[in-house]
């Protein structure tokens, strides 16, 4: 028996997620002005469906490897070809912008799962 | 529960067979068994626990549908976890009144 649920585990892992986009994108806008920088993108949502949809390769060697490919850590993307600005700057404003809104209430209502996860926890041990 | 009896009548006769033989008409088996009164309390409690682990389960999967961002609604996983934890609270409260009842009976004089 498990003290910790694995929906503790995967809020855990969403939450840091939503950080590290909240960094990826944190700076972007600070090299907004930046000559020839490209914008960054975060990807991590990949680790929380993979628990449930990968399943392990049987390996019976070292140099065995493991059924598909790919990142499995959370990673951040580059669009080398883009450009937004004439300095070759590909950061769109805005866009940050309205990803930020979307992240950060991302962020609140996972915090506030994880909180009701914690508190029904409490709840089953009786502790007021 | 416990059926057959007139709203006066304290429930507690079909515990002690002497006192339900002068009341009621033996041939008759309108009375509640005791084992069968504990089998209907046991399902009811089972349906109840059943109830509560459904919410928790709807609860859990909008959960995941937030976190992977297949939820187009907020409010559904809202509502969703606090039905569940609203029921687990009830569950909870229940289980302390028991164990009250419990003490209750077992500081009893007799």
């Amino acid at each position: 028996m498990t003290l910790f649920s694995s929906t503790i585990d995967q809020l855990h892992n969403g939450l840091d997620g939503a950080e590290l986009r909240q960094n990826t994108i944190a700076n972007n806008i600070a090299n907004a002005d930046t000559p020839n920088y490209k914008a960054r993108q975060a990807n991590f949502e990949h680790t929380l469906d993979d628990a449930k949809r990968q399943f392990d390769s049987q390996k019976t060697d070292g140099r065995h490897v493991n059924f598909g490919s790919g990142h499995r850590e959370a990673y951040t993307s580059v669009d080398r070809s883009r450009s937004y600005n004439h300095n070759g700057n590909s950061v769109d404003m805005d866009k940050e912008m309205a990803a930020m809104a979307n992240n950060q209430i991302y962020q609140s209502a996972l915090i506030d799962r994880m909180d009701g996860q914690f508190g029904s926890l409490k709840t089953a041990l009786g502790g007021q | 529960m416990i059926q057959g009896h007139p709203p006066g009548e304290m429930a507690l006769s079909p515990l002690s067979p002497r006192a339900s033989k002068s009341s009621t008409d033996p041939g008759q088996s309108e009375q509640v068994r005791t084992d069968e009164a504990q089998n209907s309390f046991g399902n009811m409690l089972n349906e109840a626990l059943q109830n509560v682990q459904n919410h928790q389960d709807a609860s859990k999967e909008k959960t995941e549908q937030l976190l992977t961002g297949e939820v187009d609604n907020l409010h559904d996983v809202f509502i969703a976890s606090e039905k569940a934890g609203v029921a687990l609270q009830a569950t909870v409260e229940v289980r302390d009144k028991v164990i009250d009842a419990y003490d209750s009976v077992m500081r009893m004089t007799l």
